[in-house]
């Protein structure tokens, strides 16, 4: 049987309530743009970012808003960010410092990056950069260790929380 | 009257997703602009229908040594910048200017490319100004010169010019010596 036919076929004999090929394919590749350009679900675990999102022992489900364009991207908004540290994975940390503004640290616990960049107990965020923290600050690999991180690597904003505590 | 409209858009939505599904996974076609990766591409003419032209390949691909990408400037935000990786993950690079770090030798750390201009003479935007790239940055692969016309060809085995004792050379580990690897990366070909 020739594919025009067998899909001659399967359309003919669906059951009255089922979409046609045609509308699975276009289903299909529509939900995947809209999930690659549009929205899209992270789940996390790890207690970076407790209380915010108390996954470490459970995972969180969060929205993630594609969107909105990284220059628009303002301190104090949670973020989903190519992990810098890794060639594949993400992280979800806070954005604290945009370029230009500064960061301070507390002279006891400056961080692995702080500890050698910043000048009088504070630190310009490079322009292009911006500086990301977790919620708990205590158990959280974020640019005080790994410095601040270029707007290219965000890959969104999270919206909400879906799931999870 | 709304289904009449509905089936006269389903055209233009399908060609819209089509267009956006081809540019997301497939490639697209890019405007050459500065002058950083003379001779090998050049901004050209300022009528625009003259600019030099790139096929900018977002097929999977890892990248390897040689290879010209395009990638998103750390530092210039969304700005695209187009550069040639001249060391992959595990090489030790010398920059050709100390730059930020005023280190002598870089070791590309995973998940990371050394990226610089072909163009010697530029200040170069490239990684001896802002370090190491993460592969994420990465948008796509510049394949083939597609305009003009009459310089069409094939961008993807070329390298940049006179490298062979300027600075900014990279030593490969040798394959068998370096952690974790046993054979030389596999060269994936992508249209």
């Amino acid at each position: 049987m020739s594919s025009k036919r067998i899909l001659e076929w399967l359309n003919k004999n669906r059951p009255l309530n089922l979409p046609t090929i045609k509308q699975v394919v276009g289903i299909s590749l529509g939900t995947y743009l809209f999930t690659s350009r549009v929205l899209t679900t992270a789940s996390v675990s790890g207690p970076s970012m407790a209380p915010t999102y108390n996954a470490n022992s459970s995972t969180s489900l969060l929205l993630v808003d594609l969107v909105t364009s990284v220059t628009k991207v303002e301190p104090g908004e949670i973020v989903l960010v190519h992990d810098p540290e890794e060639a594949d994975g993400y992280i979800v940390k806070r954005v604290k410092a945009l370029a230009g503004q500064f960061v301070e640290h507390d002279m006891e616990n400056p961080g692995v990056f702080l500890a050698k960049h910043s000048y009088e107990g504070k630190y310009s965020v490079p322009t292009g950069y911006c500086w990301l923290e977790g919620d708990n600050p205590g158990n959280s690999t974020d640019s005080r260790k790994f410095g601040p991180v270029p707007l290219g690597l965000i890959r969104g904003r999270i919206l909400c929380k879906l799931l999870g505590s | 009257m709304l289904a009449g409209l509905w089936a006269r858009s389903k055209i233009f939505l399908g060609c819209g997703c089509a267009s956006l599904l081809w540019y997301d996974n497939i490639g697209y076609v890019h405007t050459v602009r500065g002058q950083s990766m003379k001779p090998t591409l050049n901004p050209g003419p300022t009528r625009a229908l003259l600019r030099e032209r790139v096929w900018v390949s977002k097929l999977p691909h890892t990248p390897q040594r040689g290879d010209i990408v395009v990638f998103r400037s750390p530092k210039h935000g969304q700005r695209l910048a187009m550069k040639r990786v001249s060391g992959v993950e595990g090489d030790v690079v010398i920059p050709s200017k100390t730059g930020k770090t005023g280190e002598t030798s870089v070791v590309v750390k995973p998940g990371h490319v050394w990226v610089e201009a072909d163009n010697h003479e530029t200040a170069g935007r490239d990684s001896n100004e802002y370090g190491q790239l993460h592969t994420k940055m990465i948008v796509g692969r510049v394949t083939w010169l597609v305009w003009p016309w009459e310089r069409i060809h094939d961008l993807r085995w070329t390298e940049a010019p006179g490298r062979t004792e300027a600075p900014g050379r990279t030593e490969a580990p040798g394959r068998t010596e370096a952690p974790g690897r046993t054979e030389a990366p596999e060269r994936t070909e992508q249209g």
